[in-house]
């Protein structure tokens, strides 16, 4: 079997990189992450425009059909791209301050990307389960990064361990399936799923694939882990955490749920409505109590991926086109929100080891102090929160349509009820932001932003008001995206 | 349609204030913020005279959309920005034409431009809910008003600020959710979100029940009707003036029935009718009542409003021509007199430093033109005939009469329990001995505020003696309105 090499240099490119900053890293060991940060920008953007370069969607599988590349995933690996790239530019003064400005950190966001990117592409399930390991290992050791703190380690080891757990999970899943239908490949386990052969055994494999991914999207009852990773992990790595992954997972999600194993969507849909409500219902209650904004975006994330369980389970293309319109939509809203939170200085507390800086109480009054950190915090927060004419709303409407044309109206109603107490938590950090006054246990100290992340992150948030004003500019290139994905038979 | 006419004057409404709100914004800070206010003050003035060429120009015989724009918005959901006006939308732009400039203009030199901007943006997306006539585009326009009113209340209001403006906005955000839902399933149904082609869509009695409670959630809480009030007398006493008038006076969510409710679910209307008559004449007894017992003027006059907006919402279920009228009259006059009210209160806050009832008390002295108007939009408010408010409430009363004695005779006593909170709360505030020591230092209204208050006289006054320029306009539409009503759709 001979295949090109040219369609896969977006990978290639990274993993160039990657091997460049080792090398770097060998032979100059002191040396700080500057160059390493400038080749991993140049890298990932490198990536996007070689991703552009050489796509050919007419031509949609790799390497015998290992991997696709089509509409679909030239969006999302785009997004990917982006999203890592713009995570290093809201994270960079904050990984200077927690003396993370290492080659090391910037290998492992580097690794990361690639599984992601091998995920988003994967139509097999070797691949699959290589772009899944290789996007969580090098996870797990920067959730750990900060050293001399407490609770990143223990976050590490959280993650480590539950993650290792929903990998076997997984792997388990593969094997089932593969005993059921004699093969890894997506396409002919959909036929064997249509045959009806080896059904229990299939399905009994895709119980567990499913509990995979969703510990992946951090679906209640597999989302444990956020909460405190998001909380313990150097908060550059939790916004890494909260957004290209998800990319990766939703992207699974759909591809498993869509042509191949169409015939089973009764049995996904009921698995996947109860993993919803759970994690709406979850996500918006129990953020309610939370005092740490990490922590609270944690749960805000579980509930979102509900949300997004919801255009997953319609099964049709309506609502896939939902479900990608809405990660694109909560990515772009938690980047602006987690871009704020890294323009904070968070500090090591010497006698606890806690790092405050992120609780909710250091954001009251930040409107006196620092009117553009608050406005852009009130644009993310209203924008999770689903507010027209915020580009959260479209998220929100797209996934709650999607679920009440496919006859799930319970689920609409569900989801219609959550977002109203969800809006209440997002709310509360508006209130402490722009109507307290200043915080009587004392101040913590603001860094001034920064000229690129400041107006990186200024575009960023006028997007989320601007898309709102014109969601078709978005809608239309993912449906496009999906149309012509759609059209060659393959998501 | 409008003769010819290329000029988007609906989409220059709308967004002729929102824009300069957003400039508005951006220069609050520069040279000390005399531009912005400049700015938000020709906004104003601007998108006065557009709405009086709107109003000029609407042709009254026609029971069409008139000045109509419509363009795909967003061909994915099926979305269009399609607006256009008949004799309902065309009272309420011009009511919130009117309050939008006296509120704007009446600010003081010190105001801030963040709260100017938000009053452009509220009134510039009440223009959009008044004349959107895509269901999801009135949605968005109805939802987006959240946010510069939370803002408002939330940076500008009273004490209690926080508290009142997050209620405000979880209640409105959950009301109208549900409506949302409902505009899924008549998408899901009819294929377009076209609020006209709902009009002639064929429902089941069942279906236009359910759809009837999500729209109900909706308007119910923002009009406000009882027991979906709560947020009200908190929302608009927190609230600074500008701000109350814009929530209490746009009766956006009054509207709303009329737009949406009546017209889409009228037989759920008619069997519900019953209900709704019974928790109309409720709420004008309770907040009648709950009114009487307030020591706080702009407390009292927010419980008013909502007791009136009981009858309002009274004459839209009893299916009866005369009263339907008489609650679109109502609407405007109460909108009219609230906005009146709340400012003479404003002017005595700024005076007194609170409007407590009992720390006021002999102004007539002081001030007697204060005294006189705050007499006169009392009356006004109560409907004293002779001004806006009388026509209206006969009519709304004329119609119960028709529909049921004892529903007539019980939504009357709103007469009486206005006349007692209205007259004691005149006694308390206008004459009366002097309580409080400064009273008798208090200066009188100064040329701007006498203006700003004879204008709204004179506006009471004129359609009270002339409601029939009110009523010409909103005739055809009303009428067409009630036949369609009529119709069943099952």
């Amino acid at each position: 079997m001979t295949f090109s090499l040219i369609p896969l240099l977006p990978e290639l490119t990274l993993l160039a990189a990657l091997a460049l900053i080792l090398l770097m890293s060998v032979l100059r060991p002191s040396q700080d992450g500057t160059a390493a940060y400038g080749i991993t920008q140049l890298a990932l953007w490198g990536a996007l425009l070689s991703l552009w370069w050489t796509q050919d969607i007419t031509n949609p599988q790799l390497i015998g059909g290992m991997l696709l590349r089509n509409a679909l995933t030239l969006l999302l690996q785009s997004a990917a791209l982006l999203g890592v790239s713009l995570t290093l530019v809201y994270g960079r003064a904050a990984l200077i301050r927690q003396q993370l400005w290492q080659p090391e950190t910037f290998l492992l966001f580097l690794c990361s990307t690639l599984g992601v990117l091998a995920v988003i592409g994967a139509y097999h399930f070797v691949p699959l389960y290589l772009g899944l390991e290789l996007m969580a290992l090098p996870l797990y050791a920067m959730v750990a990064l900060r050293k001399d703190d407490a609770l990143s380690i223990e976050a590490g080891l959280k993650y480590f361990f539950l993650g290792a757990l929903a990998s076997g999970f997984m792997l388990y899943g593969i094997s089932l399936v593969y005993g059921a239908t004699g093969s890894l490949e997506l396409f002919a386990v959909g036929l064997a799923a249509e045959s009806g052969s080896g059904s229990a055994l299939l399905l009994l494999g895709l119980v567990f694939i499913v509990a995979g991914v969703a510990f992946k999207l951090s679906a209640v009852p597999f989302h444990m882990w956020a909460p405190d990773v998001y909380r313990g992990a150097p908060t550059t790595v939790a916004l890494f955490v909260s957004t290209v992954p998800k990319l990766a997972a939703a992207v699974l999600l759909l591809r498993l749920m869509s042509d191949p194993l169409v015939s089973l969507l009764p049995y996904w849909q009921g698995v996947l409505a109860l993993l919803a409500v759970l994690s709406m219902a979850v996500g918006a209650v129990v953020a309610i109590a939370q005092s740490n904004l990490k922590r609270m975006l944690a749960y805000s994330t579980i509930g979102h991926m509900g949300y997004l369980l919801l255009g997953a389970l319609a099964g049709d293309s309506y609502g896939f086109s939902a479900a990608v319109f809405y990660i694109l939509t909560y990515v772009l809203s938690n980047l602006v929100a987690f871009g704020v939170l890294l323009s904070m200085n968070e500090t090591l507390d010497d006698e606890n080891m806690l790092s405050r800086g992120s609780d909710l109480e250091d954001f009251r009054g930040l409107y006196r102090r620092s009117p553009i950190r608050a406005i852009l915090m009130t644009l993310a927060m209203l924008s999770l929160a689903g507010v027209p004419p915020l580009l959260g709303f479209y998220g929100k409407f797209a996934v709650i349509s999607a679920a009440f044309y496919s006859g799930f109206v319970w689920l609409a109603i569900v989801a219609i009820i959550t977002s109203v107490i969800a809006a209440f938590y997002y709310l509360r950090l508006v209130r402490l932001m722009l109507f307290s006054g200043p915080n009587e246990g004392g101040e913590i100290a603001l860094p001034s932003i920064g000229v690129v992340p400041c107006v990186v992150l200024t575009l960023n948030g006028a997007a989320l008001l601007a898309l709102g004003v014109f969601p078709s500019v978005l809608l239309d290139v993912v449906a496009q995206a999906l149309a012509w994905a759609g059209l060659l038979g393959v998501f | 349609m409008s003769g010819g006419m290329n000029v988007p004057v609906l989409s220059l409404l709308i967004w002729l204030p929102i824009v300069a709100g957003v400039a508005v914004l951006a220069l609050r800070h520069v040279d000390g913020g005399r531009p912005s206010r400049w700015l938000a003050n020709l906004a104003a003035w601007l998108t006065f005279f557009v709405a009086a060429f709107v109003i000029c120009r609407f042709q009254t015989d026609s029971a069409m959309m008139q000045f109509s724009e419509r363009v795909m918005w967003i061909p994915y959901f099926g979305v269009e920005y399609a607006l256009g006006i008949d004799g309902l939308s065309v009272l309420f732009i011009g009511m919130n034409a009117l309050i939008t400039l006296l509120v704007v203009i009446s600010q003081k030199p010190g105001s801030s431009g963040g709260y100017l901007a938000a009053l452009l943006m509220t009134s510039g997306l009440t223009y959009g809910a008044f004349s959107a006539r895509d269901a999801v585009l009135f949605y968005i326009f109805f939802e987006a008003m959240l946010v510069p009113m939370y803002l408002a209340i939330g940076f500008f209001g009273g004490p209690q600020r926080r508290y009142a403006t997050t209620k405000f906005f979880l209640y409105t955000l959950f009301g109208s959710l549900f409506m949302l839902l409902a505009l899924f399933y008549l998408y899901g149904v009819s294929q377009t979100f076209s609020l006209t082609a709902w009009q002639h869509l064929p429902l089941s009695l069942y279906t236009q029940l359910v759809l009837f409670g999500a729209f109900f959630m909706a308007f119910a809480v923002k009009t406000p009707m009882w027991p979906l009030h709560a947020w009200a007398p908190d929302a608009y006493v927190e609230a600074p003036t500008g701000a109350a008038i814009m929530l209490a006076s746009t009766k956006i969510g009054a509207y709303g029935f009329l737009r949406l409710l009546l017209p889409i679910v009228p037989d759920a209307a008619q069997v519900l009718a019953p209900w709704m008559v019974g928790l109309s004449v409720l709420a004008v007894i309770y907040f009648g009542v709950v009114a009487l017992a307030q020591t706080d003027l702009k407390r009292l006059i927010a419980y008013s409003s909502v007791a009136h907006m009981g009858l309002v919402t009274l004459g839209f279920f009893l299916f009866d021509a005369v009263a339907l009228k008489g609650a679109v009259l109502l609407m405007v006059s109460n909108g009219l007199a609230v906005a009146a009210l709340f400012f003479c209160a404003d002017m005595l806050k700024t005076r007194l430093g609170d409007h407590r009832l009992t720390d006021c008390g002999g102004i007539v002295k002081a001030m007697p033109w204060l005294a006189t108007l705050l007499v006169f939009f009392a009356m006004a408010n109560i409907a004293l005939p002779g001004t806006s408010g009388f026509v209206g409430e006969f009519l709304v009363l004329l119609g119960a009469v028709g529909y049921q004695l004892g529903v007539g005779v019980l939504a009357a006593t709103v007469l009486v329990i206005g006349a007692a909170y209205t007259l004691w709360m005149v006694r308390r505030v206008v004459f009366g001995p002097v309580t409080h020591p400064s009273v008798a230092t208090l200066s009188d209204l100064g040329m701007q505020e006498r203006l700003l208050l004879s204008v709204l006289a004179a506006v009471m006054l004129g359609f009270g003696l002339w409601p029939q320029a009110l009523l010409a306009m909103a005739d055809v539409s009303v009428t067409q309105l009630l036949a369609h009503m009529a119709l069943s759709k099952l």
